[in-house]
């Protein structure tokens, strides 16, 4: 039966619980489309899944755990048809970032934590995140932001662990070069600020 | 940082401390709104559908006394209008028969039934007319080229369309 029909939902209990929980819910859809109308639709299928079982919910302490992994999993699934461009990305461009490109781009972020204040960091991350394609920021929110490990995340997008690896890497390297580029024009401005 | 922390561990901690200062983005305005109207669309949804379907989901015993009483009524009629029309027909059947026009269209349906086994005899002599080596072969290369469509189907479908989750759903 229909929890709404059977009466048993308060609706202003529902909507403080979906008031708890819908910034979680929209920034994990958001994160892993990179698309505010798309995480809208996500977080609104998410807590009509939510409203039918919110007897179960109402009182679990897990109520976020599930909101969190339901809104995951849609995400996941809006992206799918994206996910064969993903492997064949990796199998075109295969390989790992060299060292020196590793060493230059954690240098990079270094460099962003000198420079740049904590909201104009957050700024720039968010906007370097967007663009980020989706077969490197996907991977890589699922196990910074999700703290999937590897292995689930290869299960889960259907990839070989070496390729989530190998993917995770890039994105970071990537991340690194957009904050580099970015973070060297707002340094200006920071330093205004600090001043 | 540590000394022996290799360019690798460095930028995943590094990206690990600046990704994690990211705070919450908020949920656009709208989103309450339209779960609301999602949530009373549903309910109507379902309270319609829940009284349309009472009835058949409850079963005879949830049926009003008045709906059970016609219905027991309407089948003990049936049953007695179906007995009585069988025993009708069996008198009359006989005589009918015998009827010179009715005969006449019975005699139409028998050459039209034996002319219809004339027509449905022609392939099942062509059949018997080849060589039972060929139907052999025949029937063989259609289940190979049907095995060999399937197959690449299957391929082509794991290959570009199938996902990990998917199969194991």
């Amino acid at each position: 039966m229909h929890p709404a029909s059977s009466g048993r939902i308060d609706s202003d209990e529902f909507t403080a619980f979906m008031r708890a929980y819908q910034d979680m819910v929209f920034t994990t859809a958001a994160r892993l489309t990179s698309n505010a109308a798309q995480a809208e639709d996500i977080a609104q299928e998410v807590f009509l899944r939510a409203y039918e079982n919110f007897e179960r919910l109402r009182s679990s302490p897990a109520a976020g755990g599930w909101l969190k992994t339901v809104a995951t999993h849609l995400a996941l699934n809006h992206l799918t048809r994206y996910r064969r461009r993903w492997r064949l990305f990796t199998e075109v461009f295969p390989g790992e970032p060299s060292e020196d490109a590793l060493e230059s781009a954690a240098a990079h972020v270094d460099d962003l934590f000198a420079h740049t204040d904590k909201d104009q960091r957050r700024a720039l991350v968010e906007q370097a995140l967007e663009k980020l394609p989706a077969h490197q920021r996907v991977p890589l929110v699922l196990y910074h932001f999700e703290e999937m490990p590897y292995r689930d995340i290869a299960a889960r997008l259907g990839v070989s662990l070496a390729k989530v690896k190998t993917d995770i890497l890039r994105a970071r390297v990537a991340m690194a070069a957009l904050l580099s580029h970015r973070g060297l024009d707002a340094a200006p401005e920071a330093t205004g600020a600090e001043s | 940082m540590t000394t022996s922390e290799n360019p690798r561990e460095r930028l995943e901690r590094l990206m690990q401390r600046v990704l994690s200062e990211l705070p919450l983005r908020r949920a656009p305005a709208s989103l309450e709104r339209r779960m609301i109207e999602a949530i009373e669309g549903r309910a109507g949804q379902a309270l319609g559908r829940e009284s349309s379907t009472h009835v058949r989901r409850g079963g005879f015993a949830s049926w009003p006394l008045t709906a059970r009483a016609a219905l027991v009524a309407c089948c003990l009629a049936s049953v007695i209008v179906v007995l009585l029309g069988l025993k009708e027909l069996a008198t009359r059947l006989p005589m009918l028969a015998t009827e010179p026009s009715i005969a006449a269209r019975l005699q139409a349906l028998r050459d039209a039934g034996e002319a219809a086994a004339a027509v449905a005899a022609v392939p099942a002599r062509l059949i018997r007319a080849i060589p039972p080596d060929w139907l052999l072969g025949a029937l063989l290369a259609t289940a190979m080229l049907y095995l060999a469509l399937f197959a690449l189907v299957a391929i082509g479908y794991s290959t570009l369309y199938a996902t990990p989750e998917r199969t194991r759903s």
